[in-house]
């Protein structure tokens, strides 16, 4: 019979105990006994959030094929369970086995948002694992970190032996190699086991690299210690997608996932370069999966699981090139089971309304725009090719098709954003609403349309062409947002409109993570040490333990939030080699400043840097 | 065509609430390629419902699940193809043709058996005769009055006509769990041969859905215990007629 570690008295006093106790389908069973490593896979926010992650199901496949490796799982326990655990000194365990996390060989955890960096904390401390890199013993778990947050990873840089740059399928098998052997020697020291790490590609080991600084805060050098730790690190790249592993037979959870449903990952990186967005610049280039191989994935999952719905996952579904074919495959294929189709990250246009209108109820449902800027000075200066005419066309289409709801989305804070630029995001709004009365007869109309529109504040990111950007303090964002709201407010269809947006504390805790220096680590352990973790929920976030924090390392955030950046200044993240090179993004940089757009890798190579790769539309 | 299936629920399922279960099974039957009927509609469900929703934590093997296929299937085919889709924790146990007017089992079910006992962190009732204190509890009182929380407040309402059966005993008398498809002992819970184990037989469904914890509270209460009971409950059998013939929901 199955054990599990927390007790029955506490899984019974502690809100969804099903998110502790392991034993979905589809999750692998193995005898610790027999293999070589035991590496646990964590998501440092809560269960549901982290099951609905399709990059750990993909390692946690991969790893798995490997017998001498178990590959385990763990999500960041509850605030209810933390207390007790912290109280009666219980130690985290993972998921399967159920056994404490201190005692594996490697704990990963993927770092998808900013606002995660304490519940990273929250993982090591519930284990039991020091916190810091230069506290851990040889019999403690090789603590890595990998996801988008480790393309600027010097924030976090004190907490981690090993954070891995790029896409997890390449190196992790070297490594474990390695680490086999080194364990096998049977003299294992874990300052030769990292030494010997960092030699493999796309793994940084930040304990082996120092930083100097200038006196005016900015990074003089950074440098490794050693000379045969390598100067720079080089995101890993899968070359060719079909051949790459893929989980056919994902878990699949008791406790109702954010994603419940299969999902279909059709290609990875994005053609277009609109100029605020990192996932467009650190997933190049793009790289499709056969429409053939995707055919059989498709079927194979929803056999294995029993899920009743499919999604496609890919930054922009519009682009892949055999769109129709995929489409029509699962109307056909899929739906005639009771299969539902969701289908995110549609262009709006005739193609993707014909196809929304068979897998969706048009009364409930609404079309989403995302044309981040409201006016077009502005959408050129960030790179957004939709145009107004673009937006207005498929809105018409999509309200006589029957839609009478619209969703829009915006940011502000954008570089070189004027008042007329915010106002230009309700303006918008309105004229779509006018054109819904033009368009729809009273008679078929379906009462009022509802225009919603929302915003989010931008905040810059490493290795996107507003790295070099400044941002702005909480009451200047929150002056933004007003503008817009009062503007709305003057709007002939000021009825038909809505406005949402979001908190700007967040935002600015966010900005100073994204492009944080190695500094900013002490500020992280102080607010976790002073009980502040789970950021990213509203009801756990607390400004002002960020605002003790930085003032007891003394930090100041303006430095990080306030500064545009000088064209040469040294980033925190310059010794990693992205793909995309300083240069391109430098130019990218100067013709926004000139509202020059640049078109996307399909229409013409820009020469960003990432042939380099020898792979996806860069061959074409 | 209509079948009623039965299944258990035990061992670490016990803590998958009622609609994660409803989740769980929707995904069985799709597969185990269980051609099941389904709703009309853009989200379609499949045709199925649960007799009585089982309390987190609370474990049985008396479990029924009505369901309605598309064309006529092999009922002991339907078993094996599920069985070969459960997770360690749930068994099918059986299934059966139900006629076009059979009422829904969500319906029918007006009664429940539970086998109860007690977990380690309540170590009370050691050193009390079980048999007797029960009996004198539900035979010698002529009403059994607890306060019942309803959506309107609080009301007292007389649980003694809503319990059909109600024995106590130790672990020492196999009688009380032997012929169980699930193995209730654990060592969790307190399973030694004098520790008390309890036989109840209490009215459920739609109606007068008595909860096993609300007739332990009168049973402390009644005894003299001042804090409240800790039970590890496990559902034995659903019934769908009353007192004094009740028939299995399986029957
Ligand atoms: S379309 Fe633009 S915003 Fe969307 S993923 Fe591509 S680059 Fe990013
Ligand atoms: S090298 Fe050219 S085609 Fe390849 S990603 Fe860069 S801009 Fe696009």
């Amino acid at each position: 019979m199955r054990k599990l570690f927390l007790s029955d008295e506490i899984l019974m006093s502690v809100e969804k105990s099903a998110r502790y106790i392991g034993n979905e389908v589809n999750s692998i069973k193995k005898n610790p006994e027999d293999v070589d490593l035991r590496f646990c896979m964590c998501f440092p926010d809560v269960y549901e959030i982290g099951m609905s992650h399709l990059g750990i199901q993909i390692l946690y496949e991969m790893m798995n094929r490997r017998e001498d490796v178990y590959c385990e799982r763990v999500y960041s326990p509850w605030p209810d369970l933390h207390k007790i655990m912290k109280e009666q000194d219980i130690p985290l365990f993972s998921l399967e086995s159920q056994d404490p996390i201190k005692n594996f060989d490697m704990l990963g955890i993927t770092l998808q948002y900013e606002m995660c960096y304490t519940n990273i904390l929250q993982i090591l401390d519930l284990s039991q694992i020091p916190l810091l890199t230069k506290d851990r013993r040889d019999e403690d778990p090789i603590i890595i970190g990998g996801g988008p947050c480790v393309y600027n990873p010097e924030p976090i840089a004190i907490f981690f032996d090993i954070l891995y740059i790029g896409e997890g399928e390449i190196s992790y098998n070297a490594l474990f190699d390695l680490y086999i052997s080194e364990r096998k020697s049977g003299n294992f020291n874990r300052e030769s086991f990292l030494r010997k790490a960092a030699q493999i590609p796309g793994l940084y080991v930040p304990s082996l690299y120092d930083v100097t600084y200038k006196e005016d805060g900015t990074i003089d050098e950074f440098f490794p210690l050693y000379e045969d730790v390598p100067k720079t690190v080089l995101r890993q790249v899968v070359t060719d997608m079909d051949a790459s592993p893929y989980p056919t037979k994902p878990i699949v959870p008791f406790v109702q996932a954010t994603q419940d449903r299969a999902v279909l990952e059709i290609q990875r990186g994005c053609i277009r370069g609109c100029r605020f967005c990192q996932a467009g610049m650190i997933y190049r280039p793009n790289r499709e999966r056969s429409f053939e191989v995707l055919e059989g994935y498709a079927k194979e999952i929803l056999s294995s699981t029993g899920h009743d719905e499919i999604s496609l996952s890919s930054l922009s579904s519009s682009d892949y090139t055999q769109l129709p074919e995929l489409v029509n495959f699962l109307i056909d294929d899929c739906c005639k089971d009771g299969v539902n189709i969701s289908l995110p990250s549609l262009r709006i246009d005739a193609f993707s309304l014909d196809v929304m209108s068979k897998v969706q109820d048009i009364k409930k449902s609404s079309v989403t725009f995302a044309p981040e800027a409201g006016s077009q000075r502005m959408r050129n200066v960030i790179n957004k090719g939709l145009t107004v005419e673009d937006i207005l066309g498929g809105a018409q289409k999509a309200f006589m098709g029957g839609w009478n709801k619209v969703k829009l989305y915006f940011m502000l804070g954008l570089p070189s954003e004027t008042e007329e630029d915010m106002k230009a995001i309700p303006i918008l709004g309105n004229e779509i609403a006018a054109l819904y009365y033009d368009t729809v007869p009273k008679e078929q109309r379906n009462g009022k349309c509802q225009i919603t529109m929302s915003t989010s504040f931008f905040v810059p990111k490493p290795f996107t062409p507003f790295q070099w950007a400044r941002m702005y303090g909480k009451d200047e964002y929150l002056h933004r947002a007003k503008v817009v709201n009062d503007t709305m407010k003057e709007q002939l269809n000021h009825k038909s409109l809505r406005y949402q947006w979001h908190h700007a504390d967040v935002t600015v805790l966010e900005g100073i993570f994204a492009r944080g220096d190695r500094k900013v680590g002490d500020a992280i352990l102080y607010a976790y040490e002073h009980g502040q973790f789970f950021d990213a929920w509203g009801e756990f976030f607390d400004v002002k333990n960020w605002d003790d924090a930085f003032a007891a390392c003394g930090i100041d955030p303006d430095f990080y939030i306030m500064r545009e950046r000088d064209i040469d200044e040294v980033f925190p993240w310059d010794f990693i080699e992205c793909g995309v090179t300083k240069e391109f993004l430098k130019r990218e940089w100067l013709r926004s400043k000139e509202g020059l757009v640049t078109k996307n890798c399909k229409m013409q190579c820009n020469g960003c840097g990432c042939g380099t790769f020898d792979c996806g539309i860069c061959l074409r | 065509m209509k079948i009623r299936l039965r299944f258990s629920k035990y061992n670490t399922m016990k803590y998958i609430g009622h609609l994660d279960m409803l989740r769980y099974f929707q995904k069985a039957f799709r597969r185990a390629k269980v051609p099941m009927k389904y709703s009309e509609g853009f989200n379609p469900h499949p045709v199925m419902s649960f007799a009585a929703p089982l309390g987190v934590g609370v474990t049985s093997e008396g479990e029924y699940m009505d369901i309605e296929v598309t064309q006529d299937v092999d009922l002991e085919k339907l078993v094996f193809d599920l069985n070969q889709q459960m997770v360690e924790g749930v068994d099918v146990l059986s299934a059966m043709v139900l006629d076009d007017h059979t009422k829904k089992a969500m319906a029918a079910v007006t009664c429940a058996k539970y086998v109860i006992y007690l977990k380690k962190n309540s170590n009370l009732l050691k050193n009390v005769d079980i048999a007797a204190s029960v009996k004198s509890f539900y035979e010698d009182q002529s009403e059994i009055l607890v306060v019942k929380k309803t959506k309107k407040g609080e009301k007292e309402v007389d649980l003694k006509p809503f319990i059909f059966d109600f024995r106590g005993s130790t672990f020492e008398d196999r009688t009380f769990y032997q012929d169980l498809k699930v193995d209730i002992k654990n060592d969790e819970f307190c399973c030694e041969a004098t520790d008390p184990v309890f036989v109840l037989q209490v009215s459920t469904g739609s109606n007068d859905n008595i909860k096993p914890e609300l007739v332990f509270s009168a049973l402390y209460r009644y005894l003299g215990i001042e804090e409240e009971p800790v039970i590890a409950i496990h559902r034995v059998e659903l019934y769908q007629k009353e007192a004094p013939d009740f028939i299995s929901l399986g029957a």
